[in-house]
């Protein structure tokens, strides 16, 4: 059995792997995508949540059901599964998150058979009746996963679902915390593989994994060598090394990032006391920060931007970096308009910023090195 | 001390050598064959200046083949290049707008550095290769067009900005029997406004220098003009300037490490054949 | 961003680009659009941009002027003069796949900031300053997220609602109704808030309560006339006319001038259906418009379509969902709006339901062609891929495939955008109508 991070590499290399395993041991793998459906209900519910993802081969099968102008990441989860590379999920839980998404509910369901579908609504205000409205989705969601898990999810063992990923979440902060030192002893790619390894198995077991990796990098492990920047990469669904190893191979450390895929799904945790399905219900909606979900302006512009943006400039001065790369996938909406205002927010906090906007391919990715160098020569 | 420059571009492969001035330049074409052949240019060009390749201090390589250089001490991108050798011609540049044959960019300068920079997404329009494309199609010299263009007394719209359909839009409109300077003028508007929109993401500020092998078309560059609002600068030869910009480069990297006593990091500096397979 | 135009070069004036108009009644909208926007200079009552969001009611009844930029975009982009906003976004950073509604409405207020004043070129007077903006989760993200960025040019307090549709699953699920409705209500009563205390002035819900009846009325007219014209043979009113017809449904409705103009058009199409008065000499070709934005940027096309004997005949587009019934023992308003929205919803997925297709109804924006071809008698469908639009492309591959799966119906797919000339290529649309042509033609030949 391979140990820390050759356990994660193992796992990113093969993500089904360990599901496909446990199913076969007589589990039910429940597919989602996104950051948002909420994986402890799945937990509680005896059943084993898997974040489903693309990959950067290109696209073939998809294009028969789904348009080329659209959001790159979501066809290519649609072409796996199409594939059938995700015929080991028993069933899919599938949030309307944005209208890439969302709109691509059905077609996965008519396309793409699993013996559970349930759909998740999310609404896109943080109002006291948009709370509620949630609250009241995801009691129906737990029904749902009762019925088909054939058990009863009691408040005790939600709450100890919501214990268990919330000691997920801290062990990814942890070893996110270790990456301020310089240099960083785990690099920006070993924490992609981190990350995508830790969705694609149980959450126990991915606990015992990342402490595992959090007492290797912390004890002497040959780690990065320190490159002449530290970069915070932000940016929506990146699943996959490449990109962040060519940002690392032109010569910078990424220290942290604010994506889908990292800080952006552990950076909070669940509130433990109270009514488990509302403390779920105030995470997602109100403390997951994608700009899909509406927050409303406090006062004036500095106060609006600062209420949604200040969290990053944060995160580029707690982890000392020298700049910030926006790596945007077309056709992502919310986070389109965000950008230029990201962009914006972070140059006026004196932080150098490159804005890429990307197909998300491997050509694609591999086209932008002469800006991802020049931009480390700027900022040199 | 001699300081060599080496801009592989796309099209064209650039060398320069420079001691407080340009002591010699060739410009050659970089072809699928030569792109291998960087070495017989720099070969070339220490020819013209009588000089050994030993006698070189150091040797920048930069452009879009930059590390298909084997004899160059360092790469740099054409970013930072441009940025210097066009500060070192204009000191008062702010703005820099390079259209090559492959890509455009614009590059903002304050104090000789690169402040910010855009380049274009992957995409022939823009660039110098839908010109070439355009003027293969109307039988029309690449070097003509510009002059040509200015007769225009109502230049055409060019909506497209697919360099397919332009080029098909171009013809219609050609067969339509629209005069070829109208269409032409039409073709460089729509280039200009292109590069404009990409640029205009920087805030572009006086003065605005063009550069690259589309600086040479004056359709373009008066139309550029029109989008910013006032005369741009050009150079004399605006192929150099990222040639000149890294062997400025490599001056400013060898003086540092002499002046703090620090060693020089030199390359393998293999004046022969590149070869792609380590 | 000063531009100084060389002098003795200018530019080629566009032609018209607007379609020719079949019936009297879409000779109207052009007169009512240019009034919705001098009306917001010269009426001196305070003017809000909004995301249409069927709450024009709320609007009408307090007495505020709403002004619409997706109209004002589609206005842009039949005048040809939508790219120098576009462009103006797209220099601030915005994405040129980003809704061109949304880049044309950014540009706008970026180039009147500029130049201190309306931008000269701006169709029909421009925009009047607002006092509030509103923006709602209806139909698609871009809807609230585009104005949550005025603030970059304007600063002028904004406000964003849910308006969440029922999923599919309701259908199933009677028991997440109420849920829904409570919402909707919640998130209403939000805005009506909002209003309230931006004006310093209470809602007069009697006044409302007449407007929002009125409002039905209106709603059920309109559903009817375009029902009427889509199953007529000949079709009196083209799916160009009903592009133009749904503009009071969206942006006037609950004013009076709306309810007449339905009765005019419902009556003016009766009038024809029963008179056997069609538009074209000879329908050769029954087309369904079956999603996607119209090219508002050349609407013409629909001319060249005529020319070669085809005529849509209906678009699913702008679509009145089948009409809800609203019980009298709802009282309030607001009420019956939500009721009216959820149920209009549920008619839908039970329509689809009936022909075993179940999510459907999550394609806001998006009408299922399958309801339509039969009835309509439709020989071919075309379908839009917008560049910038996700809300109405995302499904139309989908649509096509349950369209073959069970009828013979060829579809096509036309490529471009609804506002950003640049995506479109004329030569390429003809190319590929002439070629649905010959397929449908084919396909009569054969027998089918």
């Amino acid at each position: 059995m391979a140990k820390g991070l050759d356990w994660a590499k193992r796992l990113y290399e093969n993500r089904s792997q360990r599901a496909k395993e446990l199913r076969e041991e007589g589990n039910k793998v429940i597919g989602y995508i996104c950051a948002f459906p909420p994986r402890e209900l799945i937990t509680a519910a005896g059943l084993v949540p898997y974040r489903i993802t693309g990959t950067l081969e290109p696209i073939t099968e998809a294009d028969a059901y789904l348009e080329t102008l659209m959001c790159p990441y979501v066809r290519s989860c649609l072409d796996l599964g199409i594939k059938k590379r995700y015929d080991f999920l028993d069933g899919m839980i599938w949030p309307h998150t944005c209208d890439n998404i969302q709109k691509t509910f059905d077609i996965w369901k008519h396309y793409v058979p699993h013996s559970y579908f349930h759909y998740l609504d999310v609404p896109h205000m943080p109002d006291p009746s948009s709370f509620e409205f949630f609250t009241k989705e995801l009691d129906v969601l737990k029904e749902s996963l009762e019925e088909f898990g054939g058990v009863k999810i009691t408040e005790e063992c939600l709450k100890e679902a919501i214990g268990v990923h919330n000691e997920n979440r801290a062990l990814l902060r942890q070893l996110t915390g270790l990456r301020k030192q310089a240099p960083p002893p785990i690099s920006g790619t070993e924490m992609t593989q981190v990350m995508m390894a830790a969705m694609s198995i149980p959450v126990y077991e991915s606990n015992e994994m990342l402490k595992n990796i959090i007492e290797e990098v912390s004890t002497g492990k040959d780690g990065p060598q320190e490159k002449t920047a530290r970069l915070l990469v932000y940016g929506c669904e990146i699943d996959d090394i490449a990109f962040i190893n060519l940002v690392e191979e032109c010569g910078a450390n990424v220290v942290i990032d604010d994506l889908c895929m990292g800080t952006r799904d552990y950076w909070k945790d669940v509130a433990t006391e109270g009514d488990p399905l509302k403390n779920l219900a105030d995470r997602i909606l109100g403390e997951i920060m994608c700009p899909r979900t509406f927050r409303r302006s406090p006062g004036t512009r500095q106060q609006d931007l600062d209420n949604r943006f200040s969290y990053i400039r944060d995160f580029a001065q707690e982890f000392n970096v020298n700049g910030t790369i926006l790596y945007i996938i077309r056709y992502c909406d919310t986070f389109e308009f965000d950008a230029p205002e990201v962009r914006d927010y972070l140059e006026e906090a004196g932080i150098p910023v490159l804005y890429l906007e990307d197909d998300y391919s491997l050509t694609s990715i591999q086209g932008f090195k002469t800006r991802i160098q020049a931009f480390l020569e700027m900022i040199e | 001390m001699y300081f060599v420059g080496v801009d592989l571009g796309s099209t064209m492969t650039k060398v320069v050598i420079m001691d407080e001035a340009v002591l010699a330049c060739v410009i050659g074409p970089t072809g699928a064959e030569h792109r291998r052949l960087a070495y017989k240019v720099m070969e070339e060009t220490l020819r013209q200046a009588n000089l050994p390749f030993d006698e070189i201090s150091y040797v920048v390589a930069t452009g879009y083949g930059r590390i298909n250089v084997p004899f160059a001490d360092k790469q740099i991108t054409e970013i930072t290049c441009h940025a210097k050798g066009v500060s070192s011609l204009f000191p008062t540049v702010r703005t820099a707008i390079d259209i090559g044959g492959q890509d455009a960019k614009g590059i903002k300068i304050a104090n000789g550095r690169v402040v910010g920079f855009v380049m274009n997404d992957k995409c022939a329009a823009g660039t110098g290769r839908f010109l070439e494309v355009i003027a293969n199609d109307l039988g029309v010299r690449l070097e003509e067009m510009g002059e040509l263009s200015l007769n225009s007394k109502s230049r055409v719209g060019i909506s497209s900005t697919c360099t397919v359909f332009a080029a098909q839009e171009v013809v219609s409109r050609i067969a339509e029997g629209t005069p070829i300077e109208d269409v032409l003028a039409g073709l460089h508007e729509a280039i200009a406004s292109r590069v404009y929109r990409m640029v205009e993401r920087l805030k572009i500020e006086r003065d605005v220098v063009v550069t690259g092998g589309v600086a040479k078309n004056i359709g373009v560059v008066k139309a550029l003009e029109e989008h910013v609002g006032f005369p741009v600068l050009v150079t004399e030869e605006p192929l150099l300037t990222g040639a000149i910009g890294a062997a400025l480069l490599g001056k400013e990297l060898t003086l540092n490490a002499l002046e703090s006593g620090r060693p020089i990091e030199r390359g393998a500096r293999r004046l022969e054949e590149a070869t792609f397979f380590k | 961003m000063s531009e100084q135009k060389n002098p003795e070069v200018t530019q080629e004036v566009p032609k018209r680009t607007s379609a020719k108009k079949w019936t009297e009644s879409a000779k109207k909208v052009r007169g009512l659009v240019r009034d919705m926007y001098v009306r917001a200079f010269t009426e001196g009552k305070p003017v809000a941009w909004v995301m249409f969001t069927l709450v024009n009611e709320l609007f009408v009844a307090m007495d505020i002027v709403p002004v619409y930029p997706e109209n004002f975009a589609g206005l842009c982009a039949t005048k040809r003069v939508g790219n120098p906003f576009i462009d103006r976004a797209e220099a601030d950073g915005f994405s040129n796949v980003s809704c061109s509604y949304a880049r044309i409405g950014l540009g706008y207020a970026a180039l009147w900031k500029d130049m201190g004043e309306i931008p000269p070129f701006a169709p029909d007077g421009g925009m009047a300053k607002p006092i509030m903006t509103v923006g709602s989760s209806l139909v698609c993200d871009t809807r609230y997220k585009w104005f949550q960025t005025y603030s970059r040019y304007m600063d002028v307090p904004y406000y964003a609602f849910d308006m969440p549709s029922p999923p599919a699953a309701t259908v199933y699920r009677p028991d997440v109704r109420e849920q829904y409705i409570k919402y909707n209500l919640a998130q209403l009563q939000g805005l009506v808030n909002f209003m309230e205390e931006r004006l310093g002035k209470k809602m007069d819900w009697d006044k409302l309560d007449e407007i929002v009846r009125r409002g039905e009325k209106t709603y059920v007219l309109w559903y009817d006339a375009y029902m009427l014209a889509g199953r007529a043979v000949p079709c009196p009113f083209p799916a160009e006319d009903s592009f133009n017809c749904f503009v009071p449904a969206f942006f006037l409705m609950g004013k009076v001038e709306a309810l007449d103009f339905y009765q005019g058009l419902y009556d003016e199409i009766k009038y024809k259906v029963d008179n056997k008065m069609g538009s074209i000499p000879e329908e050769k070709y029954r087309l369904l418009w079956g999603g996607g934005l119209p090219p508002w940027h050349t609407m013409q096309i629909f001319n060249y379509v005529e020319e070669q004997g085809a005529l849509f005949v209906f678009q699913s587009t702008y679509l009145p969902l089948r009409p809800a019934d609203i019980p009298d023992r709802i009282t309030n308003p607001l009420e019956r709006m939500v009721y009216g929205r959820y149920e209009t919803a549920i008619n839908r997925a039970e329509d689809d339901k009936k022909l075993g297709l179940f999510g459907l109804c999550n394609f806001v924006g998006l009408g299922n062609p399958l309801l339509f071809v039969d009835e309509f008698k439709v020989d071919g469908v075309v379908m839009h891929w917008l560049r910038s639009c996700r809300g109405t492309t995302i499904g139309q591959v989908y649509q096509k495939n349950l369209l073959e799966e069970r009828t013979s119906i060829p579809t096509l797919f036309l490529e471009s955008d609804m506002c950003d000339i640049r995506d479109y290529f004329e030569a390429d649309w003809k190319m590929k109508l002439n070629a649905l042509f010959e397929t449908m033609e084919a396909r009569k030949r054969a027998g089918s």
